[in-house]
């Protein structure tokens, strides 16, 4: 909300520069977003702007930050005069409240034989312009005047255009409106109407309808000053995608004792600047349910707890009294009374709070903090970190990506299915929540690719989404490795490959205690089906990893290669401690054994049937030659296989090694046809 | 033979030698079959007895300056080699290494790691919880209701079934006093969803919240709590301000503003917990209450890192972001 600071100072009377007001009004809570010199005037005058908050409802006018620096600066809210010009008629129209609890206060007034084609005087527009609310028509200026100044939103009829009866009444099902700013609106039954015999007028507190508006030509107009309820409208202007400074104004609350005083002060105005003979004002009322001042009491041992304080009662009292809040005192108990413009005043707390407002919350102690403490174990964030901060250190860098993704995107990878669509996105890229944390990492890889860089390692934590298993969302580890710098350093010309990366990975699993996993070809869709594998842990699939599909690699529009892995982050995390294994006090034997294979056999079969023959004491096996004959007639391959073996029990011979020896070449030649070489 | 000429030879091709090898060559002309210590050692039998041992003790002297002088050259000699060997080890040490991997974990993480581990070291446990977030954890349980006018602070994100994208961690709170009830200490990191992009925001961003329940916990301590933090992450005594806000779900509510050098800055907000959101919970009010504060992690970061424009931090420039 803007004020201009000439309007608030004309309402209290204290003397402060715009610095000081600055200070004042962020020491109260309303939060000053900006000043600014207005105009070009000799008089150097200010717009004050307020962030609001929602609760303060009563700030919502200059009259209501008045009595805010009123209280805080000790001074008094200046008084003026509201009598109503002489008037002798009643007004004509008939008003009646059909929904009482919806709105038990309805204020109107008759005038007459207006010009409204008179000029206002200065004040009123720049106090309007400072406001930022346009200029319409003169009576409208008025009332809008009178909104900010007061805080009590006014709407005029033309007496022309409406029935000679008014009915406050929730809409028909289905019942239209055409509002002011010319939209056209259907109506449900929480919908609160101003209507005639006929229609709708005004959407309550919120706009008027465009038949019954005041003009240039309206010469008799109705005004109406009410008091709605503002659960009835709250979330009504949002509904309607509208917000105006009355809705604003309603659903915070407005004061319900201000109804006749600011229709008083419009009326006046009009008969100054606009001519127009006025009736008198009739109130139309369901007394039983007006709000009544709320009563609350404060305990002053819960308020001193609450702050850490050690105020007393009648310092409380002085303070809540400066709020207009009536407090009396009756030993430890002090009993208030809450102004009617305080619709954010319902609890203890809330007292509490105006106590700590007005001292100030800088003049508040600050005290340690004497409280418990538990032994946690550690949360999925440390293990997370851990993880993350292994990765890093393996010289891969953390990238974040937005949640959420074009649909495009999702369908251009075929990742689409049972993803997440968001109702109310932003723009198309934001449309739908990721279900793969791939496209991101591909995005990053091209802004870098095109901005130059030919190789880099990147990684990405975060959730994906899917609507099965009742919207679960997952955390993923996912990493990308792009490798074709085309001039390589001087002493290092290797490429990152697939065996670099599949290192990678067993040392990842290693370092996080994860021992027992295996590996299995790869149903990854994006990655190549031969140079890919999926990683499992006990039987359960926790991640793949691979060198991309070529297909992928035409979505993305990089035809190179890059090395992609992926994880579910949870399964990585630590489940057990693992005890530190003795190391053996014996000596080891070692033997090589090359065998040359004439068929294409997986490395992981001739592993396993190795390990098999070999033994429990085996404690190593490496494959340290390779070599592979790729023939057209005659595919073959030699492997080169150390092993090392070593007991923890007892010094091994050679000749039981021998005997070992002798089992596995037999079962190599038996089961791959190998034969041994010299 | 003249035992002192000896001594003088002796020492005289010791001083010559140059290697291993020469030292070998020496070994066999003195102490080698026909060597001249041997030799001499020969010669004792044909002496007068009386002679003997004076004798002896002279050959003796000579075999251990001999061995000493043995000792001696052989670490001249070593080290000789040594230094040999290493004068031909040259490599141009100003020759480049390959590129650099520093990897590194993104500004937003070490931000959030800064101040979690603060927290953490305090006795807060570390809590996250669901971005896809139900209308009650993100608003009911908070103080928030359906239409209240705090809703439009908050840009909400719907997806289908009624579930939203969270509009900040509170929820967290709730989830956490659920599953630890109270006295409780957490700190909560996460992501965020608010429909909005500008320079200084975007649609997704970060957030801590923090929660403190306890008996007897007052806004004195609420202040120092944070005061102690905002000293710690920007390293230095600040002056910190506390002035009075608005958060449905703590009363009173403050914001926290430090001084910069352009003036006051907006920090993070805070307040003691709203008695009805402790009684939502199943909290009594009446015996416990406590303090949140909750903070943006981008804002931290932007002020640690200089970062000017937020959508940098998600766009992932490699160089923007390793700072490098």
């Amino acid at each position: 909300m803007k004020i201009l600071k000439s309007h608030l100072l004309e309402k209290v009377d204290a003397k402060l520069n715009v610095k000081q007001l600055e200070a004042e009004l962020t020491r109260l809570g309303l939060e000053v977003e900006s000043i600014e010199k207005f105009g070009n005037s000799k008089k150097s005058d200010f717009v004050i702007d307020l962030d609001l908050t929602p609760n303060r409802g009563d700030c919502f006018s200059v009259l209501g930050v008045a009595r805010e620096l009123a209280a805080i600066s000790k001074k008094e809210i200046l008084k003026e005069k509201n009598i109503l010009k002489k008037a002798s008629l009643s007004p004509l129209t008939k008003v009646k409240l059909s929904e009482k609890l919806a709105c038990p206060k309805y204020s109107f007034i008759e005038i007459h034989k207006i010009d409204n084609t008179k000029k206002l005087p200065e004040y009123i527009s720049n106090r309007l312009d400072a406001a930022g609310i346009n200029l319409i028509n003169p009576i409208v200026d008025i009332l809008n005047y009178v909104m900010i100044d007061l805080g009590q939103p006014l709407h005029a009829f033309d007496l022309d255009k409406i029935g000679k009866s008014i009915n406050v009444r929730f809409a028909k099902p289905k019942e239209k409106i055409s509002l002011l700013d010319g939209s056209n609106k259907i109506l449900n039954k929480n919908c609160l109407v101003i209507s005639d015999e006929k229609k709708a007028l005004a959407l309550a507190g919120i706009m008027g309808g465009i038949d019954s508006s005041v003009q240039r030509d309206t010469c008799s107009v109705l005004i109406e000053s009410a008091f709605f309820d503002p659960l009835v409208i709250q979330g009504k202007a949002r509904s309607f995608n509208i917000q105006t400074d009355s809705s604003q104004r309603f659903e915070r609350g407005v004061d319900f004792y201000l109804q006749q005083k600011a229709l008083i002060k419009a009326t006046n105005l009009i008969a100054d600047y606009l001519s127009g003979s006025h009736s008198q004002v009739k109130t139309i009322e369901a007394k039983k349910f007006i709000p009544r001042k709320k009563v609350l009491n404060i305990e002053l041992n819960n308020l001193n707890k609450k702050l850490g304080t050690k105020l007393k009662a009648v310092e409380i009292k002085k303070i809540l009294n400066s709020l207009e809040i009536n407090t009396t005192v009756k030993k430890d108990l002090l009993c208030t009374m809450i102004p009617s413009h305080r619709f954010d005043l319902n609890i203890e707390e809330d007292l509490i709070e105006e106590v700590a407002r007005m001292i100030g919350y800088d003049n508040l102690p600050s005290s340690e903090l004497k409280t418990f403490n538990k032994f946690f174990v550690p949360t999925d964030y440390q293990e997370t970190s851990k993880i993350k901060k292994y990765i890093a250190n393996k010289g891969f860098q953390e990238v974040i990506n937005y949640s959420f993704v074009s649909k495009k995107i999702l369908n251009d990878y075929n990742l689409f299915k049972n993803s997440i669509s968001v109702k109310n996105p932003l723009n198309e890229n934001f449309e739908v929540m990721r279900t793969s944390l791939l496209p991101g990492l591909l995005n990053n890889l091209k802004l870098n690719f095109n901005r130059g860089e030919n190789s880099l390692k990147i990684f990405e934590e975060g959730r994906i989404f899917s609507n099965k298993n009742n919207s679960k969302e997952q955390k993923i580890l996912a990493g990308l490795i792009f490798d074709h710098d085309g001039k390589k350093n001087w002493n290092n010309k290797t490429k990152f490959d697939f065996f670099e990366l599949k290192k990678f990975i067993i040392t990842l699993l290693n370092n996080l205690f994860l021992v027992d996993f295996n590996f299995k070809k790869s149903l990854n869709n994006f990655l190549h089906p031969n140079i890919s594998l999926d990683v499992y842990v006990k039987g359960k699939k926790i991640g793949s990893f691979g060198r991309s599909h070529p297909k992928v690699n035409k979505i993305v529009g990089i035809r190179k290669d890059f090395f992609y892995f992926e994880f579910e982050l949870e399964e990585l995390f630590q489940k057990e401690i693992l005890k530190i294994s003795e190391s053996s006090k014996y000596p080891s034997i070692q033997r090589d054994l090359s065998f040359l294979i004439p068929e294409n056999v997986e490395y992981e079969k001739l592993k396993a049937l190795a390990e098999k023959m070999a033994g429990n004491e085996l404690v190593n096996l490496k494959l340290f030659d390779l070599y592979k004959n790729s023939g057209i007639q005659e595919a073959s391959s030699s492997y080169a296989l150390n092993f090392t073996w070593q007991s923890k029990h007892k010094t091994l011979r050679d000749v039981d090694i021998d005997l070992v020896i002798e089992k596995i070449i037999k079962a190599f030649e038996k089961e791959f046809n190998a034969s041994l070489r010299s | 033979m003249d035992l002192a000429k000896l001594k003088q030879e002796l020492k005289k091709d010791f001083n010559l030698s140059k290697s291993s090898e020469d030292l070998q060559k020496l070994k066999v002309k003195y102490l080698g079959k026909k060597g001249k210590i041997t030799d001499l050692s020969k010669t004792l039998g044909k002496l007068d007895q009386k002679d003997r041992p004076i004798v002896g003790k002279k050959i003796n002297q000579i075999k251990t300056l001999f061995q000493d002088l043995v000792k001696s050259s052989s670490k001249r000699i070593e080290d000789f080699e040594l230094d040999n060997e290493i004068s031909k080890e040259t490599v141009d040490v100003s020759l480049p290494v390959g590129k650099i991997f520093a990897g590194g974990l993104h500004p937003i993480t070490k931000t959030i790691d800064k101040i979690c581990s603060y927290f953490s070291a305090k006795g807060y446990l570390i809590e996250e919880g669901p971005e896809i977030e139900s209308e009650y954890y993100n608003f009911d349980a908070l103080n928030i209701p359906e239409n209240h006018p705090a809703r439009d602070m908050h840009d909400t994100f719907y997806i289908d079934s009624g579930k939203l994208l969270r509009t900040h961690t509170s929820p967290v709170q709730i989830r956490s006093i659920e599953k630890y009830n109270v006295p409780l200490k957490i700190i909560c990191p996460g992501k965020v969803y608010r429909s909005d992009s500008d320079p200084t925001h975007t649609p997704m961003f970060h957030q801590i919240e923090g929660l403190l329940i306890d008996e007897n916990v007052n806004f004195g301590n609420l202040k120092k709590e944070l005061i102690d933090f905002l000293n710690y992450f920007f390293a230095k005594k600040l002056d910190v301000r506390f002035r009075p806000s608005y958060f449905p779900f703590t009363e009173p509510s403050a914001e926290v503003d430090i001084m910069d050098k352009n003036g006051w800055l907006e920090i993070m907000g805070c307040g003691m917990v709203h008695p009805d959101v402790l009684e939502m919970a199943g909290i009594d009010s009446k015996k416990y209450s406590g303090f949140a504060f909750g903070l943006g992690i981008e804002r931290m970061a932007k002020l640690d890192y200089s970062i000017k424009d937020m959508r940098v931090l998600f766009e992932n420039d490699l160089k923007e972001i390793s700072g490098s």
